[in-house]
C-alpha cells in the first residue's frame, strides 16, 4: 500500500493544515483527507503543489509499504 | 439549459398521468368487447375500429374478422402492450430528466433507468409491434383486391429490438462513464 507522509513533512516544515491549504489552493477538508490517508487518488498537479510548498520530493510524501497479511 | 430538463421532466410526468388514465379507459372499454360482447356498454361503443401505427384501413362494412373473439382478444393485448410501452417510457424519461436536472447524467441510478428503458422497448415494444402486425395481417385477409395480393411483412418489431439494444449499450457505456466520474470525484 501507499503510505502518505504528509503529516511528517508538515511537522518538519512547521506548517499548519490551514496555511498549507491556502498556499496550494486545496480546501482544508480535502487536504485533511489526504493527510489521514482516506483519499483514493492524488492529482499530479496536487503533488506538484505540495512538493513546491513543502520544498520536498514526491518520495518524501509517498512511501510504498508491504500490506500486512492477516 | 437545466430548466429545459426540468420542463421536459414535467411534460413527461403530465403525459404519463394523462396517458395512464386514457389507457386505462381504453383497456376497460376493450375488455367489455371481449368479455361482455352483449352488454349495453359494448353496444354503445359502436363498431370495432382498430387503429394501426403504420396503416389506415377503413372498411365500408365491418368485416367478419373484427367480430371474432380471438381478434378482439389480440386487439386487447395489443392495446395493453402499446400503452404499457408509452407509459413506462414516459415514467423512465421523467426520472432520467429529473435526475439530470437535480444532479447529473453521470449517476449510477441513471444506468439502471436507461437499462430498464431499453429492456421495455426491446421486449414490450417488440411484442406490441409483433401483435399489431398479426392484427394487420388478419384484417388484410378480409380486403378484396381484383388483380393483386396484399400482405404486411411483420418485421417492424426489429426496429424496437434494435432501439432497445442501442439503449442497453448506452446504459453500459454510461456505467463506465459514471465509474470514471466517481473516480475523478475522489481524486484530490
Amino acid at each position: 500500500m501507499i503510505k502518505i507522509n504528509l503529516d511528517v513533512m508538515m511537522a518538519k516544515r512547521k506548517i499548519s493544515l490551514n496555511t498549507l491549504s491556502d498556499t496550494i489552493g486545496i480546501t482544508p477538508a480535502n487536504l485533511s483527507i489526504l493527510k489521514n490517508e482516506k483519499g483514493k487518488a492524488i492529482r499530479l498537479s496536487t503533488l506538484d503543489a505540495l512538493c513546491k510548498a513543502l520544498d520536498c520530493q514526491p518520495g518524501d510524501l509517498l512511501e510504498y509499504v508491504e500490506d500486512e497479511s492477516i | 439549459m437545466t430548466n429545459l430538463f426540468k420542463v421536459l421532466s414535467k411534460i413527461s410526468i403530465i403525459l404519463f398521468y394523462v396517458l395512464s388514465a386514457f389507457g386505462m379507459l381504453i383497456i376497460v372499454l376493450d375488455s367489455f368487447r371481449v368479455f361482455a360482447p352483449d352488454s349495453a356498454i359494448t353496444k354503445s361503443l359502436g363498431e370495432v375500429e382498430p387503429i394501426f401505427s403504420y396503416l389506415n384501413l377503413n372498411f365500408h362494412e365491418q368485416p367478419a374478422v373484427y367480430s371474432q373473439k380471438s381478434f378482439l382478444m389480440l386487439s386487447l393485448v395489443s392495446t395493453i402492450t402499446t400503452f404499457a410501452v408509452v407509459v413506462l417510457f414516459l415514467w423512465f424519461m421523467h426520472k432520467l430528466l429529473k435526475n439530470i436536472h437535480t444532479d447529473s447524467l453521470f449517476m449510477i441510478e441513471n444506468v439502471s433507468i436507461l437499462m430498464k428503458m431499453g429492456l421495455t422497448i426491446m421486449i414490450i415494444g417488440a411484442a406490441s409491434s409483433l401483435i399489431e402486425g398479426i392484427l394487420i395481417n388478419r384484417s388484410l385477409s378480409d380486403v378484396q383486391i381484383a388483380n393483386a395480393t396484399i400482405s404486411y411483412s411483420n418485421i417492424q418489431f426489429a426496429d424496437y429490438v434494435i432501439n432497445g439494444i442501442v439503449l442497453i449499450i448506452f446504459s453500459l457505456a454510461l456505467k463506465k462513464a459514471v465509474i470514471a466520474v466517481e473516480e475523478n470525484k475522489h481524486t484530490i
